[in-house]
């Protein structure tokens, strides 16, 4: 009776066997899943520090194919520096797991410079964590680490921002102290037409923080999408040539010329819209630090009418083209001959051109200088 | 020497410490002033860091760079007030770090003490 039941019994050992098995793959299958699609990059490692695994999200990260790293040594690999000091370290003799491993850790983090692949370099977040048969003996390591390339350069916008608002804000607050502080001096002893001119520097510099921090609120207000319209037909000539008036005498390298037709009209909001134009024509000055001519044009386009700002200055870089109307971007000036500005004052002429309906853009005028264009409808 | 983009806080501390009996140079940025210096080697510069065409740091380096000028002490005066502008002031081992907004007769005595 036992051996008839024994073919039987082989046979449900199998189905077990099997049913096992299928288990221990699906197991498997779905670990492998959930690592191949994890959005952070994980590698396993041995006790040598030799990488044992690499998942997808891994290889995008770096720019290698598991296939490439699989088998070296992670320090062999990775060229890594530390954010803080710049040392680097990810070498043989500098490897942060190993002196982790040397200091008995469990785990460590760590925020890396790193250079993989042909990818350029990114900053990455090291998290590891040793895995340990007993108290002592390392059998390997798992790490998984995160792209902070995009965190870096917000936090890089960050400290950019409060560097240019501080610098904005500060310098004309340094010179209305400096005068007052000239004033109280007690050797001071001024003729009062010299006491008179040293009270309009103050108040001119108070002018320029007052716009400073008025153009700061602007900017959160039109972030923030606050921005009310008060649209009324608008003579392009007349506003133009409005503001053309308030810098007669004021910038004898520069000559205006205005071509536009006299009935062209938009509807738009005034105070918004001499903002945009004496924006862009302060802009234009600023950027043309040799002089030469300022062009300001307008013409009727279909159901719009298109206003440009030319000059003969010194252009835009390529690159900036088009993220110079992004809030606090700014254009690397160390080598050109302008003053800095706070960032703000495209950001805002930008949103008011849309929020009235019209694009803008700028554009590179071969030979030399740039030209701001922006439609309004008419 | 003042060394400063700013017309109108340069223009208030040359004032300020030809009162208090300097002789003021002024330069637009570090470019300019590394002229100057190369002409008529002042006692003393103070410096801005922002500044267009050469900053204060690149003035700085370029200065220490020089044999026969490099031991004019430096104040560099700046709006900056991130940490990273100061570690990197200190990293260059700038003399004397100042930031703005500024009180001038805190300048006058720094300038008073490292010229001693």
């Amino acid at each position: 009776m036992c051996a008839g039941r024994a073919p039987s019994a082989f046979k449900n050992m199998n189905e077990k066997i099997m049913d096992l098995y299928s288990q221990v793959v699906k197991e498997r299958d779905t670990k492998e899943a959930v690592l191949r699609n994890m959005a952070e990059g994980v590698m396993s490692l041995d006790e040598n520090l030799v990488i044992t695994s690499f998942n997808e999200a891994a290889e995008k990260i770096t720019g290698w194919k598991a296939k490439e790293v699989v088998g070296k040594k992670c320090h062999d690999v990775f060229t890594g520096f530390d954010n803080e000091s710049g040392l680097m370290v990810c070498t043989p003799a500098a490897c942060f797991l190993y002196n982790a491993m040397k200091k008995g850790e469990n785990s460590c983090k760590y925020f890396l410079r790193l250079r993989a692949g042909e990818k350029n370099e990114r900053f990455v977040e090291f998290n590891c964590r040793f895995l340990k048969n007993g108290a002592s003996k390392y059998t390997g390591a798992v790490i998984v680490f995160r792209d902070m390339s995009a965190v870096k350069e917000l936090e890089d916008l960050r400290s950019e921002l409060i560097s240019t608002v501080s610098h904005e804000l500060k310098t004309p607050l340094t010179s209305i102290k400096s005068y007052l502080q000239l004033l109280l001096h007690p050797k001071a002893d001024f003729e009062m037409e010299k006491v008179k001119e040293i009270l309009k520097s103050v108040s001119n510099a108070a002018d320029r923080l007052d716009r400073c921090i008025g153009d700061l609120l602007y900017a959160s207000r039109v972030k923030s999408n606050q921005l009310v319209l008060n649209l009324k037909h608008l003579n392009i000539a007349a506003l133009v040539n409005n503001i053309l008036d308030s810098y007669k005498g004021k910038t004898p390298k520069h000559r205006f010329t205005v071509k536009i037709s006299e009935n062209l009209e938009i509807m738009a909001d005034r105070e918004q819209m001499e903002y945009v134009v004496s924006h862009l024509i302060s802009n234009a000055l600023k950027y043309s630090p040799d002089g030469g001519e300022i062009l300001i044009g307008a013409k009727k386009t279909d159901g719009h009418a298109e206003i440009f700002v030319q000059d003969q200055g010194v252009g835009i870089p390529a690159k900036h083209l088009k993220k110079i109307f992004d809030l606090f971007h700014r254009v690397d000036m160390s080598n050109a001959r302008f003053a800095y500005g706070s960032g703000v004052g495209l950001f805002i002429v930008k949103k008011i051109v849309e929020t009235h309906g019209g694009k803008i853009w700028a554009e590179n005028i071969e030979g030399n200088g740039s030209r701001f264009i922006f439609t309004i409808p008419s | 020497m003042i060394v400063e983009d700013d017309e109108s806080v340069r223009k208030s501390l040359k004032m300020y410490l030809e009162l208090e009996g300097f002789k003021v140079m002024e330069a637009l940025n570090g470019r300019e002033a590394m002229d100057k210096v190369m002409t008529s080697r002042p006692d003393i510069i103070v410096t801005d860091i922002m500044m267009p065409e050469m900053d204060g740091f690149q003035f700085y380096l370029l200065l220490k760079d020089q044999p026969e000028i490099r031991d004019i002490p430096v104040i560099v005066l700046t709006a900056k007030g991130s940490t990273d502008d100061i570690r990197c002031a200190s990293l260059m081992g700038v003399d004397e770090y100042i930031t703005k907004p500024l009180d001038p007769e805190n300048l006058v005595s720094k300038i008073k003490e490292m010229l001693a």
